[in-house]
């Protein structure tokens, strides 16, 4: 509690603030099964089990692409020439297009991950 | 576990158990102010509550460390309670059912000097009741008050001088020394 400046005070309103603080906090509410009642309220725990499906459909998507990208790499073609490859795909980032692709993924990621982002981010 | 530790558990891992911790721990604070507003009516008062609980888990992320948690959570009472009073125009917060004050004998129960205390809080103006209670029986501080209740730090302070000023002679009977 702000401690009031009590020397400030006439001593009657030092006595009247004194017994308040002494006396008037009140007793804990028994909780009567409240929580019970709050927890029952809530929406059930299922959305982390979405959340990792759909974290897990992403991973799994991304993973997938990198592989079939990287195929050509790791051919019997392009074996020995991994740099070339990278630098290939770097350029490959370079271009309008790709760059168009890869911010309508992150937008289309936005959206589908939109309320898990709400919970996580002050929007 | 600090509240701060069981919100970042509930956060992140949508951990009801943790949430029903910090429910555990301030339900008697959300609900005796509830019942305050209510005046009584407790069944309103833990309606609202729940409500307040249910709220503060949607709005969890956005509970920033700058007050406390459980004064954060009665700013969303006083919310809930303007808005259903609002919704429902029969909800009455004055006092006029309320029985008049009898004092009671120094040397009686520390549950009589309550109920006086609480009829005699009845019989100041709302603003002043309402500060007087997060004040003294709710243990707040002044700051936490214009917090949870939204009002400038110097209007709180006057509510609460005026309210013990005319506290003071119903309480005498009380407090021997006043």
């Amino acid at each position: 509690m702000e401690p009031n400046d009590l020397k400030s005070l006439p001593p009657e309103d030092n006595h009247l603030e004194a017994w308040l603080q002494a006396n008037a906090a009140l007793p804990l509410l028994p909780e009567d099964g409240f929580p019970q009642r709050v927890l029952a309220a809530l929406p059930p725990p299922v959305a982390r089990h979405r959340l990792s499906g759909r974290w897990l459909a992403s991973l799994g998507g991304a993973f997938v692409g990198t592989i079939i990208a990287a195929l050509p790499l790791f051919s019997g073609a392009e074996r020995g020439s991994l740099g070339a490859g990278l630098l290939h795909g770097i350029e490959l980032l370079a271009q309008p297009a790709v760059g168009l692709a890869v911010l309508t993924t992150i937008i289309s990621l936005a959206c589908a991950f939109w309320r898990d982002l709400r919970r996580f981010l002050p929007l | 576990m600090t509240d701060s530790e069981l919100i970042v558990r509930a956060l992140v891992s949508d951990d009801h158990a943790a949430f029903g911790e910090l429910v555990r721990r301030h339900q008697s604070a959300v609900r005796h102010f509830l019942r305050h507003l209510a005046a009584g009516d407790t069944a309103l008062a833990d309606d609202l509550a729940q409500e307040t609980f249910v709220q503060a888990w949607h709005g969890l992320a956005r509970f920033q460390n700058r007050s406390s948690f459980v004064t954060w959570l009665l700013g969303i009472a006083h919310n809930h309670w303007r808005n259903a009073r609002r919704r429902q125009c029969t909800v009455s917060i004055e006092p006029a059912h309320l029985a008049t004050l009898e004092p009671v004998p120094s040397g009686a129960p520390l549950s009589d000097l309550r109920h006086d205390l609480g009829g005699a809080l009845r019989t100041l103006e709302t603003e002043e009741q309402t500060a007087l209670h997060l004040c003294y029986q709710l243990g707040l501080s002044h700051s936490e008050i214009a917090d949870v209740l939204q009002w400038p730090l110097g209007t709180v302070k006057t509510h609460i001088n005026r309210g013990k000023a005319k506290l003071r002679p119903l309480l005498a009977s009380w407090n021997p020394t006043t």
